[in-house]
This record gives structure tokens, C-alpha cells and sequence, in this order.
């Protein structure tokens, strides 16, 4: 391999926009650089070359994603969020309130701890406060409820070995996080208003959605679907479809946004996307979610499988994002 | 906002680029001369900085050419870049006397150097 191609290969580490504008440039620079008997890159001119192409990667992402239709899918994504994890949150508490008001005087019992109770109103407050612009306070409040979620995440793991409920946590972060980042624009006027009231409608459907298929219509569809069922499991048929109907409601809040803003969105909730279907359905034959049990409780995550848990959504999320930004290049 | 302190390489990117318009390897071999050997800036180092001085537009294109069939890219310092390394100096300078007033009070400089 001649030097200039040794060069070219190192070069194409720097993203594309640079390539195109200074690569010729810095091939001349680097062969007049060079020695009259070189024939390899020098091991100093391979670390600069690398950690300028990290650098330059670095300040390419940092400056797209400070483009203001960025900053309006982030502030979209502190109402979403939120609204998502107050309709998973609430589904017992609702229910609970449901048998007691059908005059089940137990409710749920002790199965419904006061932390699921707290959560959902917690998550319900961050959405208000998140549409009101008050995002400051929201991103305080949100930040508790995802460190209570992440010790939550953690107690199942310690307990049975369990990571199949981490979509909430990711979701959790990244409310937080997203409400923490300075946005031009509130999550209502991001959003708009009809599409505040179906994604109101979708949050409210996907709450009640236990209580009315179990206190509402309990003759209806009792048929028991035992499959995981999105992002919950063991729904009964009428819970399904009304969750399912939610679930959709929520897709359209976010596929009717201008396509700008829809790629964006969708490229910040594929981190969700990855870690649910890297708990639920596993990747292939890639023994992730078949852990073998013994006695009921699998083995515990193997290093590479916990490697997975944190690098898949991060690097699912820098390929849409390149993906996206390569796709809108003129 | 006042502007952050400036890294000591892409100060002496804008130095070498007072004089004259220069081409990177040209920019490389004063950079170079100005540290006296102490600063070996690389191309890699070298186009990430002109990459931000350009965007920042402290620095810009003049002219370019094909020496040898390689390609040789004039840079030239903006009236912005000028500005702005003006302000560095001072700030540079200003340091730098404070820390020579305090060391020549506590009798850890003299004239010629270090006591």
C-alpha cells in the first residue's frame, strides 16, 4: 500500500462534509510532511489523524444538534415522555380506584405499593408543569422520579435477575435529560393544540385501559392474551385493543409533526425502541432474553450482555442521528 | 459573553497567519518557527482547527492551487480573527505581567531570568 493510500484510509474516519472539503489538502500536507523514505504513516500522525476525526465528529454532531428544529423535537420529546410514563404508571393505580369506586372495597389490596401511586402522579405533574414551560422545575422533579425508576430497575435485578422492564428507565432518563436542555420553544407550541388533546386522549386511554376492560366492561372480550404485549404483558383482549388504540394515537401525535420533526423524534426515541426490543424479543439466536433458568430465576447478565444493554441504545441512537443528518444533506 | 481562553495551538495558527496567507504545510513549518520547535502541530490537529477558525470565521479561504498535482489551500486571517487574537494577546499579556510583578516582588525573578 503506497502512503498517500495509507493516508486516504485513515481519512476516511473524518465524517464526509470534511472529507469532501479538505482531504486532498491534507493528503499534500501530510506527503510533504512526510520523509523522502517513508513508506508507512508515522505512529504520531495516526493518533492526530484519529483523534482529530474524533473531534471533528464530535463538533459536526454538536453543531447539528443545536439547530433549532433539534431544540423543538427535544422540547416535543419533554411532554411525550412523560405523558408515555404517566399512562404506563397509572394503569394500577386507575384500576385500583376502579374497583373501589364499583364497590370492591379491597381494590388491589397490597398489590399496589404507595410508590406506583407517587410515580404515576409525579410523571403526571412533570407533563403539566413540562406544557406549561415551567421546565426547570419539571426537569427537578422528572430527574427524582427517573433516579426512583433506576433503583427500581435495580431492585428486580437484584431480586430476580430481571431486566425485562428497562424501557421505562431509558425513557425515564431521557425525559429527565431532555428537560434539562434549553429549548426556544415550549412542548405546547412545539406540539400544537389539537395534537396536545389526542395525545391527552392517548395517555388517558392507555391509563383507564385495565379499568375499563376489568370494572367497565368485564363481560366483554375476557379472553387473557398471555404474550407480552408491547410494553406491557398478560392484557386481556379489550385491554389490548384499547392499548392499542393509545399506542396509535401516540404514533399519529408524533407522524403528523412536519417531517423535520418527525425524523428527529423518532430518532430520539429509538434508544426506547433498542433496549425493548433488546429485552423482549432478543437479538436472533443470541441467547439475550432465553437465559437458562435454574429453579425460575435465570442466569445473571453475562459481561457482554450488559455491555449490550449500554452501548446498543446509545450507538442505535448516533446511527439514526448520522442517518438522519446524512439524509437531509443537500 | 466574553470569549474563552484560546488553546496555545490555534493561537499560533492565527499568529502564523498575520504576515501572510498561508497553506496548511506552510502554516505547520511556521507554527514551528514561532514556538521555536516547542509546538509540532500535525495535520490532523491542524485542519480541525481551521475547520472551527473557518466556521467561527476568524479565518478564511484566499486562494487555492495545484503544486506538483497537489492540492495547496491560502488561508488568511478575517478582520474578526484579527480582532480576536488582539484580545487573546492581551489577555496572554496581562497574565503574564501579573505573574512577572509577583515573582519579581517575591524576589523569584530578576532582570535576566529566573532567581
Amino acid at each position: 500500500m503506497t502512503l498517500e493510500r495509507a493516508y486516504r484510509w485513515l481519512l476516511a474516519c473524518y465524517p464526509r462534509e470534511h472529507r469532501r472539503q479538505y482531504e486532498d489538502e491534507m493528503i499534500g500536507v501530510l506527503l510533504d510532511d512526510a520523509g523522502p523514505d517513508q513508506r508507512r504513516p508515522r505512529a504520531r500522525d495516526v493518533l492526530d489523524l484519529l483523534s482529530g476525526a474524533l473531534r471533528t465528529h464530535v463538533r459536526h454532531t454538536t453543531t447539528r444538534l443545536s439547530d433549532p428544529t433539534w431544540r423543538d423535537a427535544v422540547a416535543a420529546l419533554s411532554l411525550l415522555a412523560p405523558l408515555a410514563l404517566f399512562a404506563y404508571a397509572a394503569r394500577l393505580p386507575v384500576l385500583h380506584l376502579a374497583l373501589l369506586a364499583a364497590g370492591h372495597p379491597e381494590g388491589l389490596g397490597d398489590s399496589l405499593p404507595l410508590a406506583a401511586k407517587l410515580m404515576a402522579a409525579a410523571w403526571l405533574a412533570v407533563a403539566v408543569l413540562a406544557a406549561a414551560g415551567w421546565r426547570r422545575t419539571a426537569a427537578t422533579l422528572a430527574s427524582a422520579a427517573a433516579a426512583y425508576d433506576v433503583a427500581r430497575a435495580a431492585g428486580e435485578y437484584a431480586e430476580h435477575l430481571s431486566v425485562f422492564n428497562l424501557w421505562p428507565t431509558v425513557l425515564a432518563a431521557m425525559a429527565a435529560a431532555a428537560l434539562a436542555v434549553p429549548t426556544s420553544r415550549s412542548a405546547a407550541a412545539v406540539i400544537t393544540r389539537w395534537r396536545l388533546g389526542m395525545l391527552a386522549g392517548a395517555a388517558l386511554l392507555a391509563a383507564t385501559a385495565p379499568a375499563i376492560a376489568a370494572v367497565v366492561l368485564p363481560g366483554l372480550w375476557t379472553e387473557h392474551v398471555r404474550t407480552t404485549w408491547i410494553f406491557t404483558t398478560g392484557v386481556g383482549r379489550l385491554e389490548a385493543v384499547l392499548l392499542g388504540v393509545g399506542y396509535a394515537l401516540f404514533a399519529l401525535t408524533v407522524l403528523s409533526t412536519t417531517a423535520a420533526l418527525r425524523r428527529r423524534l423518532l430518532a430520539l426515541l429509538v434508544p426506547v425502541g433498542a433496549i425493548l426490543l433488546l429485552t423482549r424479543v432478543g437479538i436472533g439466536n443470541w441467547p439475550f432474553p432465553e437465559r437458562a433458568p435454574h429453579g425460575g430465576i435465570p442466569d445473571a447478565l453475562n459481561l457482554t450482555q450488559w455491555l449490550a444493554l449500554v452501548l446498543v441504545p446509545v450507538l442505535t441512537f448516533a446511527v439514526a442521528v448520522a442517518t438522519l443528518h446524512r439524509r437531509e444533506q443537500p | 459573553m466574553p470569549n474563552t481562553p484560546m488553546q496555545e495551538s490555534t493561537y499560533l495558527i492565527l499568529v502564523a497567519l498575520v504576515e501572510a496567507p498561508r497553506h496548511g504545510y506552510a502554516i505547520l513549518e511556521e507554527v514551528r518557527r514561532i514556538s521555536a520547535g516547542r509546538v509540532a502541530l500535525r495535520a490532523g490537529t491542524l485542519y480541525a482547527a481551521l475547520d472551527r477558525l473557518r466556521t467561527e470565521g476568524l479565518v478564511e479561504m484566499e486562494r487555492e492551487e495545484l503544486v506538483q498535482s497537489r492540492l495547496r489551500r491560502y488561508y488568511r486571517l478575517t478582520a474578526s480573527g484579527a480582532r480576536r487574537l488582539a484580545e487573546e494577546t492581551a489577555r496572554l499579556r496581562s497574565n503574564a505581567d501579573a505573574a512577572s510583578v509577583r515573582l519579581r516582588r517575591a524576589g523569584l525573578l530578576t532582570e535576566g531570568g529566573a532567581a
